[in-house]
């Protein structure tokens, strides 16, 4: 306890700061503070006033270069590049057109079973930007397998099941996106020390496979766990809805060659690496998708969302006055005394990289910025300590990363979950405990695929 | 686009442009994008203060969907159940009813719908942008000038 004190005495600013940090974050989960009346965001940046106003009076005045140079361009130019993909895409059909894919992926022979494996993994195969772009598109398609594998396996926990199995795969699909996601930061941060293998979308991989194992615990754990049954009056309503609707619907051609196009780009990106930037490959592709698809300028104008791009500005904001006034010192010698106890190092970082899931915001952006610097500090440090070699920062790195990327499935403050919980006529918030076990196993696995394998 | 080469110009810093060479030309295109990428951002987040401050019109959320469907009222979840109207695209439509009581049809991102919990009866703004009319949350100054409490059908 004198030991904490002193930490906290030693460097009274920074301890304030991450002391009103999660006490803000806290309290927005709790609902202290109303988020109709204050988002997260907006409380974020409240506190990052409060702090510069604090470190005047402590005589520590905070440089407005300390706050913008931690605001990285490059995650947020490709950000935008990557919802201007999605809009050209959207506007071009593509998302239609992948629904109509998997209707005949069903009369094939991998089946009604095949096809939804494939449904709810792929927001993590489209790897979109932000996962509410494919929730919001293919809701309709997992709503309706869900219903009709129900329905054939006479267990209606089963639209449960494939509703909330495709859910926390979107929730954790903008960790491993090439185009933005949240991942690049770490990869940038990682790459800095010039760590063998180490580079764009080094982290990737890893990350699809852990989100694929968050899937199946989810989805396991809600069938033989938590066995959320949904309103099944309302599921019969909209798989019958669903299905009229997709038969009336006719897909022109360049809806599926805007999808080819898209595939065989990503899929170019990650196998040739070109040396060029992700931002310029992202607006050649919207500009072909454009050609094929007649999409207007307008049409990527719409697909840019906001709030993703807001909360990672929020996050580095905040993480920029932490980094300013000490804050993540007073964090580091905080968890160098935990590692100092039976938890130890390895505890610590199992903790550290569990954080985003256990404090679940709206958007993973916010906790995943704003935290960032600290786990990076955090793995330098435990690297120095002679215990661990230094693969030990990209292990903790993307695990914290994967963790906080899906960690806006579970979130109460208007999560990714809360789409599913709508459309099966659940209890609120009944989704976030599944989501959560899932979570935490494949932060597990992304550490040891990268521990033992290596960035693959 | 003028204003975009020269920032592209600007950008290439102490390194004069050389066109003699593929790298510098590709230098030039890469910071062309990059840049062209930040001002796509300043206008989306401009676009997005207009419609949250200075909506063209002020309404309210009368049912999700294409059509104007009542039964939607009794919606209080605040993540509506949008299978029904998300057709493979990432934006909701909105029924919105203006204040001279006439309804038109809004888009809503998943974002707006989840984390701002939008709720048939809430208080909105809508801005034309293009060809569509995008819907936001009403500000609390809306509410104020409007004097009404959210939800208040």
């Amino acid at each position: 306890m004198t030991e904490i004190i002193n930490i906290i005495m030693l460097n009274p600013l920074g301890s304030m700061g991450l002391l009103f940090f999660f006490g803000v974050i806290i309290a927005s989960l709790r609902g202290w503070i109303p988020q109709d009346v204050l988002p997260v965001q907006s409380a974020l940046m409240l506190t990052t006033l409060l702090l510069a106003i604090l470190a005047v009076l402590f005589g520590k005045p905070i440089n407005i270069k300390d706050i913008t140079s931690n605001i990285f361009l490059h995650p947020i130019t490709a950000l935008i590049g990557g919802f201007l993909v999605a809009g050209a895409l959207e506007a071009a059909g593509a998302f239609r057109a992948a629904i109509d894919i998997l209707e005949r992926t069903s009369r094939t022979p991998l089946g009604l079973p095949g096809t939804v494996a494939i449904l709810v993994n792929m927001p993590t195969i489209f790897a979109m930007p932000c996962g509410r772009i494919l929730a919001a598109a293919l809701i309709p398609a997992a709503i309706l397998f869900g219903h009709i594998l129900a329905q054939r396996r006479k267990s209606s926990i089963l639209a449960s099941v494939v509703v909330f199995g495709f859910i926390v795969n979107a929730a954790a699909s903008c960790g491993p996106s090439p185009l933005g996601g949240i991942g690049m930061v770490g990869e940038g941060m990682a790459g800095s020390l010039k760590i063998p293998g180490i580079g764009l979308g080094s982290f990737s991989n890893a990350q699809s496979i852990a989100i694929m194992l968050i899937t199946g615990v989810t989805m396991l754990s809600i069938s033989f766990v938590y066995r959320i049954l949904p309103d099944e009056s309302l599921v019969k309503a909209e798989g019958e809805a669903e299905e009229k609707v997709e038969k009336m619907e006719k897909i022109h051609i360049s809806a599926y060659l805007s999808l080819f196009v898209f595939f065989i780009t990503i899929a170019a990106v990650f196998i040739l690496q070109p040396p060029i930037p992700i931002q310029t490959i992202l607006v050649i592709l919207v500009i072909v998708i454009m050609v094929m698809g007649d999409v207007t300028i307008q049409d990527l104008i719409g697909g840019v969302i906001l709030h993703p791009i807001m909360a990672m500005i929020s996050g580095f904001i905040i993480a920029g006055a932490l980094l300013s006034i000490g804050s993540f010192d007073v964090l580091i010698s905080l968890l160098e005394f935990l590692a100092e106890t039976p938890l130890g190092y390895v505890g610590v970082a199992v903790l550290m990289a569990n954080i985003p899931t256990i404090l679940p915001m709206p958007c993973g952006r916010i906790i995943g910025m704003a935290l960032m610097p600290g786990i990076f500090l955090l793995g330098i440090t435990m690297a120095n300590s002679g215990t661990f070699s230094q693969e030990v920062i990209p292990i903790l790195l993307v695990s914290f990363i994967i963790n906080a990327a899906a960690s806006c499935g579970p979130s109460p403050l208007g999560g990714i979950g809360g789409i599913g919980e709508g459309n099966l006529g659940t209890e609120i918030g009944v989704s976030g405990k599944p989501q959560q076990v899932g979570i935490m196993i494949g932060t597990g696995i992304a550490a040891l695929i990268i521990g033992v394998l290596g960035p693959i | 686009m003028t204003v975009i080469l020269l920032l592209g110009g600007l950008s290439m810093g102490n390194n004069p442009i050389e066109f003699g060479s593929i790298s510098n030309i590709l230098n030039v295109v890469n910071s062309i994008v990059f840049i062209g990428l930040i001002l796509i951002g300043v206008y989306a987040v401009l676009m997005n203060f207009r419609t949250v401050l200075l909506p063209q019109r002020i309404g309210r959320i009368r049912s999700f969907g294409r059509q104007l469907n009542l039964d939607g009222l009794n919606c209080d979840s605040g993540c509506i159940g949008i299978s029904k109207f998300s057709d493979g695209k990432m934006s909701i439509p909105v029924q919105v009813e203006l204040d001279d009581n006439s309804i038109i049809t809004a888009d809503v991102s998943p974002c707006c719908i989840c984390i701002d919990r939008l709720m048939v009866g809430d208080l909105v703004g809508v801005t034309r942008v293009g060809n569509r009319i995008i819907l936001q949350r009403a500000s609390r100054i809306h509410k104020l000038i409007c004097g009404k409490n959210d939800r208040n059908n």
